[in-house]
């Protein structure tokens, strides 16, 4: 059986989304196939701006060495302290911070990750637990890398789904919960 | 007519992306005996674990401390302490070739786990935590030089900077504390 390939990934943030509520991004991820026709199906995916601040939480939780900052894994993450973009700039593990293309690259592997729920849950069908992202690392969900995130009352939660959910929009956006993010770091 | 042919599946030999991994391991140096000294700064838990072919000595974590982050000179007697999820914490010293390493009846974290070395007053803390890998070389390997490696490898564990001038090695270690 054939195998699509997806090659790219194309993100167009907010205002550019005709009806969107909220801090949406829409992304096009166009299937190129071998015999040379092209497919393209519309996600919806929480706003890319706003995933500078809740990137460090990805990185710090999910993107140790031995966990996510790996090349062949899925969830890829790039960051300051873990697996760097092949660059020229000299950026080794530990040596300078995560960079504007490496925040970039994490935001397509999150919202990449299950297109096709992350566009459910932006529209509201289904919840923010549903998403891999999150299911894993509360242990909804077998994951090797243990309970990345607390069920209860933990701050990388609060941010992650204050992200999503502003782009959700009403009645569920409250706005990107900033000290969340910061404290779901914190010690990490 | 039909023919139906069985398959017997035999046990397999095991787990072949492990093998593979410690198949590309540099050998066993023949000036040091299979033990508590060999194979400093590999990654130790590859072997030693339920399914290795050291799962005598089921390791719940272990490496090697360096003295400088250029050489690759075990450093004896540092201390390596460990603190989990729950708050649970372990010390275990390094030997004279720089390797340690905690068996799971003594401590058998909840990952992720912190990480500090110490000796003689001297400190240093890991900068973020081990998600859950219980060998220390797997990410704390040296790079090949010109190759993508260098934008996932941290280099090895070392205690002292580069502009440090370490105390030198053990003098009455059994076998050679400089890497070979």
């Amino acid at each position: 059986m054939r195998r699509p390939l997806v090659t790219t990934l194309l993100c167009v943030s907010g205002a550019a989304l005709v009806g969107a509520i909220g801090s949406t991004t829409a992304c096009t991820i166009e299937l190129h196939e071998p015999d040379g026709g092209v497919r393209a199906t519309t996600i919806l995916s929480p706003d890319q701006g706003e995933f500078t601040t809740v990137s460090p939480v990805f990185e710090r939780r999910c993107g140790t060495l031995d966990c996510h900052g790996q090349v062949g894994r899925p969830l890829r993450i790039y960051s300051g302290l873990g697996l760097r973009m092949p660059n020229d700039a000299g950026n080794t593990p530990g040596s300078n911070a995560t960079t504007p293309e490496e925040i970039t690259a994490n935001y397509l592997a999150v919202v990449g990750l299950e297109p096709e729920q992350m566009t459910r849950v932006i529209a509201g069908i289904d919840p923010p637990r549903s998403l891999l992202i999150l299911a894993k690392p509360l242990l909804l969900e077998s994951h090797k890398g243990g309970p990345a995130i607390a069920t209860t009352g933990d701050p990388a939660e609060t941010c992650i789904t204050s992200w999503i959910n502003d782009g959700i929009g009403p009645p569920v956006a409250t706005g990107l919960n900033k000290k969340a993010c910061t404290d779901a770091v914190s010690g990490f | 007519m039909k023919k139906i042919i069985l398959l017997v599946l035999l046990p397999c030999c095991g787990d072949p992306v492990t093998s593979g991994e410690i198949n590309a391991l540099p050998q066993e140096n023949p000036l040091i005996p299979v033990g508590e000294f060999h194979r400093a700064g590999q990654p130790c838990v590859l072997c030693h674990n339920p399914n290795g072919p050291a799962s005598s000595d089921d390791f719940s974590v272990a490496g090697t401390v360096f003295a400088q982050p250029q050489t690759a000179v075990g450093v004896d007697n540092a201390t390596v302490a460990f603190t989990d999820t729950q708050g649970t914490s372990f010390t275990v010293q390094t030997n004279c070739v720089g390797n340690f390493f905690v068996t799971k009846a003594q401590y058998d974290p909840s990952f992720p786990i912190f990480v500090r070395v110490f000796k003689n007053g001297l400190s240093r803390t890991m900068q973020g935590q081990v998600g859950r890998e219980r060998s220390c070389a797997q990410c704390h390997n040296d790079p090949l030089s010109g190759t993508q490696q260098v934008y996932s490898s941290v280099g090895h564990i070392s205690l002292y900077l580069s502009t440090d001038n370490p105390p030198p090695p053990s003098s009455t270690c059994p076998v050679s504390p400089v890497l070979q």
